[in-house]
């Protein structure tokens, strides 16, 4: 079996590194591939032939360039081989609209990044272990 | 183009009028008292009036000129000799005073008084004076009871005149004629000159009608003949009442009518103007909301680079800092920190604008507990005496008001953490009992209040309470970001209450707060 490995969907670069950083201080030591708008999320995760080579976990975040996250959600729910691939919707906002929209699209969590790093990376660290540890996928 | 075809047309009917009355003026209307008295009606004078009353003093002048009150001179000539000079020019200068007069918007009757006034001076001083340039023997000052007797019928001929004229014009007929505009007259005048004229007919009837018609039919047909007109009289009077009292009903339709179409008309552009002020106020919530989105989202990530990337430098090169570099560190990410607290407040004042209203009854006494021990959960160290008056209930937004009292309730909780013995007291009383009664409040009316006993604050910066982020606090002394009273306040305002604050430093503070301007229904 190949190595399990977490797309992270998230333009900022600084986000990016935080969220590396965050993962890594929390011992997880699987691969982490980036993309940095909607449609290069799209091209990784609809692009691969083999279940197996999907994530274990999507970060998406939900103001993106080209094709936003919402979409990205939709697209991913919509196709056959990616329909039960879990995504966590990893955002600054706390609209309720984009909380309910996420939901209603079938995010699995909704998580705001807080802006004091600690909550940060104890958020991003739950995840982690949660998603790529616990979880258990169909 | 309209108006010259207008202004010929007035010409015109000023000129044949003129004509007109100048014939008609050698058939006074005589009404017979005694002997060689006789009381004449120049009636050919009412033709000059109509003109300027309907069209102002110059086509009367032109009318006037043209014959209406010129008649006179060929009247009068023989045998007065002078006399005419003076007596007669003044029924021409009393079309035009009228004519003037009556633009003026005053009493036409007011004008009528003045030139008779300034009329009988005249023919009591010199008019009589002139009849001594005579040739003799007429070359004597006019008897006094000659003069008493002109002075006289002038008077009745020129007021009956006057009447006749001005009751002609209220008829839309002649008004028609004169291209007037609809009367605006109260109609009740038609029955004054409806009566007005049938007692005129009386007259005529009585006294003219006895020297030239029933004489002609025989003495034995006088009787008959004056049952007769006075059954014709009743007839026509009876009518008369009649068509005025119509006039007078359809006006108060009519006007009634155009009452209810402007009612209509101004409900129309209410609507209209409702209907433009949702949308632009839709237009600018929805501006409102993709910008307090991008608010929420855009300007809270460089925070976290900020605040994410000092705690990598701290973590990872804690031993090249010194104690001073780890400080400024830590002070950027406070600085980050409190930025972040300072937009999620902003957005949350934002969004209690836009968040739809759902009234319900809502359990204040249940919420205010609940924040509380909240509060007591947070701080577990500090003991506060908390006083919350149970079982009141109010009508409106939960949510909303969960978060006035979260506000009121969290501000009273903080600004006594100097205080050893902290009390806090959440209750009601009616508006005239509290310490600082709202003038534009009813006594009775229902007011929440929430006190306490810690920091309080200088009554002279009282108007600065409710604005965002204002603060009468240092940040070191009491942390917030003041914008918990302005969240406060809106909520209130939406609930269409009132919110204000009495305090006293270091005393505390009480905030008081009504939901509805309604009062309880009095019992």
């Amino acid at each position: 079996m190949k190595d399990k490995f977490l797309l992270l969907v998230e333009d900022n670069p600084d986000d990016v590194d935080l969220t590396i950083r965050a993962l890594k201080k929390a011992n997880i030591l699987n691969e982490i591939r980036v993309a940095e708008d909607g449609a290069e999320a799209l091209e990784i995760l609809l692009g691969i032939s083999s279940p197996e080579t999907l994530p274990s976990v999507v970060l998406l975040d939900l103001k993106l360039p080209r094709v936003d996250g919402l979409e990205v959600l939709k697209r991913i729910r919509a196709d056959e081989r990616t329909k039960f691939l879990p995504v966590v919707i990893l955002t600054s906002s706390t609209e309720e609209e984009d909380i309910i929209n996420g939901y209603k699209l079938g995010a699995n969590s909704y998580i705001r990044k807080p802006v004091k790093f600690e909550e940060f990376s104890d958020a991003v660290a739950q995840l982690g272990l949660y998603w790529m540890l616990l979880n258990e996928q169909p | 183009m309209k108006d010259e075809r207008e202004t010929k047309y007035k010409v015109a009917i000023s000129i044949i009028f003129g004509l007109l009355g100048f014939a008609a003026n050698f058939y006074p209307v005589d009404f017979v008292f005694y002997g060689s008295y006789r009381m004449s009606f120049l009636l050919g004078l009412l033709l000059p009036m109509l003109i300027t009353l309907a069209w102002g003093w110059k086509y009367g002048l032109l009318s006037a000129l043209c014959g209406g009150c010129q008649t006179m001179w060929i009247l009068w000539l023989p045998g007065s000799g002078y006399g005419p000079l003076v007596s007669v020019p003044p029924f021409t200068l009393w079309i035009v005073w009228l004519g003037w007069f009556s633009r003026t918007r005053r009493n036409i009757y007011l004008g009528e008084t003045v030139f008779r006034l300034f009329n009988t001076a005249l023919l009591y001083t010199l008019f009589r004076w002139v009849f001594m340039l005579n040739a003799p023997p007429a070359n004597v000052s006019l008897p006094l009871t000659v003069a008493h007797a002109i002075v006289f019928k002038e008077a009745v001929n020129g007021l009956f005149i006057l009447f006749l004229a001005q009751g002609l014009l209220y008829s839309e007929m002649v008004r028609k004629f004169f291209k007037l505009p609809k009367s605006t007259a109260d109609p009740r005048q038609y029955y004054i000159y409806t009566n007005a004229v049938i007692l005129g007919g009386i007259l005529f009837f009585s006294f003219v009608g006895e020297r030239y018609i029933w004489n002609m039919w025989g003495a034995e047909f006088q009787y008959t003949a004056r049952i007769l007109g006075s059954i014709l009289l009743l007839m026509v009077g009876v009518l008369g009442t009649y068509n005025a009292a119509n006039v007078f009903a359809q006006r108060k339709t009519e006007e009634l009518v155009q009452a209810e179409q402007e009612i209509r008309k101004l409900n129309q552009e209410l609507e209209q103007r409702v209907a433009q002020r949702t949308a632009l106020l839709e237009a600018s919530n929805k501006e409102l909301e993709a910008f307090s989105y991008s608010v929420s989202h855009d300007l809270r990530t460089p925070l976290r680079g900020i605040d994410g990337f000092s705690q990598a430098v701290l973590e990872d090169y804690s031993d090249k800092l010194d104690d001073r570099g780890k400080d400024y560190l830590q002070r950027l990410r406070n600085a980050s920190q409190r930025m972040g607290r300072l937009i999620d407040d902003l957005l949350l004042l934002s969004r209690l604008t836009r968040q739809d209203f759902t009234r319900g009854e809502v359990d204040l006494s249940a919420a205010a507990t609940k924040i509380i021990e909240g509060l007591r959960q947070n701080q577990a160290e500090r003991e506060v005496e908390v006083n919350i008056s149970p079982g009141l209930v109010a009508s409106g937004d939960a949510s909303l008001l969960r978060v006035a009292l979260e506000n009121l309730l969290g501000n009273a909780w903080n600004f006594t953490a100097k205080q050893p013995a902290a009390r806090i007291e959440f209750g009601t009383s009616k508006n005239a009992e509290c310490k600082t009664p709202n003038a534009k409040l009813p006594n009775d009316c229902p007011v929440y209040f929430v006190r306490d006993n810690g920091a309080g604050f200088d009554m002279a910066y009282a108007d600065k309470l409710f604005g965002a982020f204002q603060r009468l606090h240092k940040e070191s002394e009491f942390p917030g970001t003041g914008i918990g009273l302005a969240t406060v306040k809106r909520v209130i305002s939406r609930h269409g209450g009132h919110v204000w604050g009495m305090g006293e430093v270091s005393k505390g503070a009480t905030f008081y707060f009504t939901l509805s301007t309604e009062t309880r229904p009095k019992g």
